[in-house]
């Protein structure tokens, strides 16, 4: 499956490079995240909840962070699992500032692919994109709100790890 | 005398089915059952590196858990295969083992690991999901040519190149050299998509073991109870057979897929036995797309030659045939002997051969579908009939009349041999075409065609004139090809003392009809109300032994032991009857239920026959009291069912859309029992057909994940997809069978779905479309046509 989209928001490349790598903020805007543990460098696991259709699922696994090329793009590699199947993807999300906008706007982009088992592609086929795309949707809304909220509410645990 | 044959009784299994009181196996309560959850793979293939079942053998309600270790470990063997195929070179048949759980490697999305037993249905698929496996995912074989190509990943180590066995039937060098020198050679690539069988009841299984008498009860959702039984117990469990009854009460369609055994019937019974309690199995939807074996799943290359006169002069076949991960109990029959010896057709082509390999994927295993085998056969015969025909600009209906083999009956002229090993029995092949064409109107049709073509309108019709082999089969002739069964048909007729009749049939009823057509047979025979008949079928302690059903053969096989034990029951009755009469059994008749002495009014009616011989006070010296017949059948041939279907649809230039406008099947079934249950199998099973060529299709992506593993993304026919079907039929009896009849439960699939795809291939040939892939949505034919007009 392959997703992407993209989104312009009214902020520094600089600010927005900031948010995208503060795991705090990740937990908080990535959707259906519960909760995002750090293991390592740039490693962490991860918990999900998605409603997809007809599947209502918990996948847990490990998220990644690689490729890391400040402030323009990273590379995310994801490998989750649960009872509805597993999916492993790898994201590449970029961020761009828009020439001559003032105030300053960056587009972020994002072009994922992933691949699914189980339930998820058996059953999830026909709504995978649709899902896809709200979930896209929800992730850059929730952004914009970080960038533009002073005090944002915590919508997922994030911990520090030993490392 | 015939009161019921021929005329259409009202199913009377049908007030149970409608009023919701059919009992189905996952109706079945027992005290104290417990209910399983199997974990399946979620890869295509993967080695299996550690299983860990703790948290999910500590959840709530649950009993305990298995997994494939556990079955070796008690020495549980392998699901069998029924058939044994070995290659041409004489090398025996590639038979890999195929454990009833996965060890140590899972091969495809579905393949069951473990088994989790708890007191609730939902406990136990809340504990199966706490399962935990370790799996070590490797590439797949999923492509049905490019898996049996080097370089492949290997589904069984020790299977070079995922080829089990390969076939081949006919004469290569005369085919070779037909073709060589034919005016005109008609080729197709044709793919047979993969279909996914979907009966609307679930399968089930519940293994009821009984300390007390060391005794086993499976209720399955099963084809055929008795082949289940055997299989199970002989191969796989090694346990007395007389110790195990198998019971498949009503059974909610099958279509071929509950004729296997699986894996989940062996479970059941064996984790009775482990824990002493009933343990039921009832498959989730989603779990039936990925656990029933599916059908099809051909990629062929086939030639036809011609001369300069359109006569068919040789056939050349060459078919890589999709078999799935395991091979299933009749997989390698199907794309073999159920296949490549139909290509003969209705037709005189005197050069034929066929070259079939089969192919081990990671994908689930493919067994016999509806038609199974004859399906494939008749598509791409019939599809290179009407290819030929436009190609050489000839009349479809024509090039058939030139080809077709003149009518023989099987008694004045002899059965057709034909050359690829079948001895067909009787037929009449231009006679079912040309009442399709009447029926249909043809020429006005042509003309209706070439009208609409003027406006841009692109209306085609399709020809598809079939043979299937049914009435499955005489146990010499399959045995001498491989089948590790005899597959003959048994029935009981039990004459209560009130004269009250019970039958005990091998066939299995699971959506044919058989309470009422068996029933009408019986009480003509006898004379007797049909109320007073009793179909009794589905019980291992019932029946003395059954083949099951499939192959369209019930009526045909288990119909004729009936016919057998009837014959029977009229002999010995007959000696009860003179004695009581005093006259000589030579001057009795037997009619209405009553023997009459010939030329007088003496007679006895039925009852009081059979009463006497429950109640022996005045009877025949030496002879044994009962009323009570067993008969065994086997078939001296297969049947020869044929019809002629015919399509029109209109193709939408713009979206590609494809709707049939009108279906005419004339099909001759030989002697009809009852027509309105003929007819309801042809209506199935053209359905079934139609849907193939529009609509079905399993597809699997390149890591053998089933992607439309559910209702909402395979297509499955419904009313609107479908126009009011006309139905004719000739009458064409079998010679070889006491009924006549022939079969009627697979002709509609193996008729329909060549037609349709003609009918939109001669909408579209003058646009440049030569060939259309199925199904045909609009998307496939939509390119198409823009690629023709490019």
């Amino acid at each position: 499956m392959h997703l992407e989209g993209e989104h312009t928001i009214s902020a520094s490349r600089g600010h927005v490079w900031e948010q995208l790598n503060d795991a705090g903020v990740l937990a908080r805007i990535t959707p259906g995240l519960q909760e995002l543990q750090a293991q390592g460098e740039d490693s962490y696991q991860a918990r999900f909840a998605i409603k997809m259709g007809p599947i209502n699922s918990t996948f847990s696994g490990t998220l990644r962070v690689a490729d890391r090329v400040a402030p323009q793009r990273f590379r995310l590699l994801i490998d989750v699992a649960g009872n509805a199947g597993s999916a492993t993807a790898e994201a590449l999300v970029t961020a761009t500032p828009v020439a001559g906008a003032d105030p300053e706007q960056t587009r972020v982009t994002f072009a994922a692919d992933a691949r699914l088992t189980g339930l998820l592609v058996r059953m999830g086929q026909r709504v995978l994109s649709g899902v896809g795309r709200l979930l896209t949707k929800q992730f850059f809304q929730a952004l914009e709100r970080e960038l533009n909220d002073a005090s944002p509410q915590p919508a997922a645990s994030y911990q520090e790890g030993d490392s | 005398m015939a009161k019921y044959i021929g005329q259409a009784v009202k199913r009377v299994e049908d007030r149970r089915f409608i009023t919701g009181k059919g009992r189905y196996t996952d109706d079945i309560k027992l005290p104290g059952m417990t209910y399983a959850a199997i974990v399946r793979s979620p890869h295509a293939h993967a080695t299996i590196n550690a299983i860990d079942t703790s948290r999910a053998l500590a959840a709530d309600g649950v009993v305990t858990a298995f997994v494939g270790q556990d079955l070796a470990d008690a020495g549980v063997g392998g699901l069998p295969c029924g058939w044994q195929v070995d290659f041409k070179n004489g090398d025996t048949m590639k038979e890999p083992p195929h454990p009833v759980l996965a060890v140590g490697k899972v091969r495809h999305v579905g393949d069951p690991v473990v088994i989790v037993i708890a007191e609730t249905r939902d406990q136990a698929q809340d504990a199966a999901e706490l399962v935990e496996v370790d799996y070590g995912i490797l590439p797949a074989a999923v492509d049905t040519v490019a898996s049996a190509g080097e370089g492949a990943p290997l589904v069984h180590d020790d299977v070079p190149r995922n080829v089990p066995f390969d076939w081949g039937l006919g004469d290569a060098d005369a085919a070779a050299a037909a073709l060589d020198s034919a005016a005109h050679v008609t080729t197709l690539e044709i793919t047979n998509q993969r279909l996914v069988a979907n009966a609307i009841e679930p399968r089930c299984a519940i293994g009821d073991y009984d300390s007390a008498r060391d005794h086993y009860t499976l209720y399955t959702s099963s084809q055929n109870p008795h082949v289940i039984r055997l299989l199970m117990t002989a191969f796989v469990l090694g346990l007395p057979e007389h110790k195990v009854r198998v019971v498949s009460p009503d059974v909610g369609g099958g279509f071929g897929s509950k004729i296997f055994h699986y894996a989940e019937e062996v479970l059941a019974i064996w984790c009775s036995r482990q824990i002493e309690r009933p343990v039921k199995w009832t498959a989730q939807r989603s779990e039936s797309f990925i656990s029933d074996a599916q059908g099809r799943d051909h990629v062929t290359k086939a030639e036809l030659g011609l001369d300069a006169d359109g006569n068919f002069t040789g056939l050349r076949v060459t078919t890589h045939a999709n078999v799935g991960a395991y091979l299933s109990t009749f997989s390698t029959c199907v794309p073999t002997y159920l296949y490549g010896t139909l290509l003969q057709g209705l037709y005189t082509t005197p050069a034929i051969y066929v070259d079939v390999t089969a192919v081990f994927t990671n994908t689930v295993p493919v067994d016999a579908l509806r038609g199974a085998g004859r399906p494939e056969a008749t598509y791409l015969l019939e599809r290179l009939v009407d290819t030929a025909a436009h190609e050489l600009g000839l009349d479809p209906g024509e090039l058939r009349r030139r080809n077709f083999i003149p009518p023989f009956d099987g008694v004045e002229q002899p059965g057709y041999q034909t050359q690829v090993a079948l001895q067909y029995d009787s037929g009449n092949y231009a006679g079912v075409l040309d009442k399709a064409l009447e029926m249909v109107g043809y020429d006005d049709f042509r003309e209706e065609q070439a009208a609409a073509r003027a406006e841009g309108r692109y209306l085609g019709i399709g020809f598809s004139t079939y043979i299937e082999a049914c009435g499955i089969a005489p146990s010499a002739v399959v045995g001498s090809l491989g089948a590790r069964a005899g597959l003959f048909e048994s029935a009981v007729v039990r004459v209560q003392p009130t004269g009250k009749v019970s039958v005990f049939v091998g066939s299995h009823s699971h959506g044919q009809g058989h309470e009422t057509t068996f029933s009408q047979v019986v009480a003509d025979q006898l004379g007797i109300p049909i109320e007073d008949v009793d179909i009794i079928h589905g019980d291992t302690d019932q029946v003395p032994f059954g083949m099951g059903t499939y192959g369209s053969r019930s009526l045909a096989v288990g119909g004729s032991a009936i016919v057998r034990s009837l014959d029977k029951v009229k002999e010995k009755g007959a000696k009860i009857a003179a004695h009581l009469l005093e006259a000589s059994e030579d001057d009795l008749e037997y009619a209405g239920g009553k023997w009459t002495v010939r030329g007088t009014d003496k007679s006895i009616g039925f009852g009081d026959v059979a009463l006497t011989a429950y109640v022996p006070h005045n009877y025949p010296e030496g002879l044994e009291p009962g009323l009570d017949f067993t008969s065994f059948y086997d078939p001296a041939n297969f049947t020869f069912p044929f019809g002629a279907h015919l399509c029109i649809v209109e193709v939408c230039a713009d979206t590609g859309k494809v709707t049939l406008k009108r279906f005419v099947a004339v099909d001759d079934v030989g002697n009809v029992i009852n027509p309105q249950i003929v007819e309801g199998q042809v209506h199935g099973g053209v359905c079934h057909g139609i849907g193939q060529a529009l609509l079905e299709g399993a597809i699997y992506d390149g890591d053998g994940q089933l992607v439309n593993g559910s209702y909402m993304d395979y297509a499955m026919p419904r009313a609107d997809d479908l126009p009011a079907l006309e139905l004719g039929r000739t009458v064409t009896p079998c010679p070889h069978n006491p009924l006549g009849a022939k079969g009627a439960g697979e002709a509609g699939t193996i008729g329909a779905t060549p037609a349709v795809v003609n009918a939109a291939v001669d909408a579209l040939w003058h646009v440049g479309v030569r060939d259309l892939p199925m199904p045909l949505t609009p998307q496939t034919v939509w390119q198409a046509i823009q690629q023709a007009g490019s």
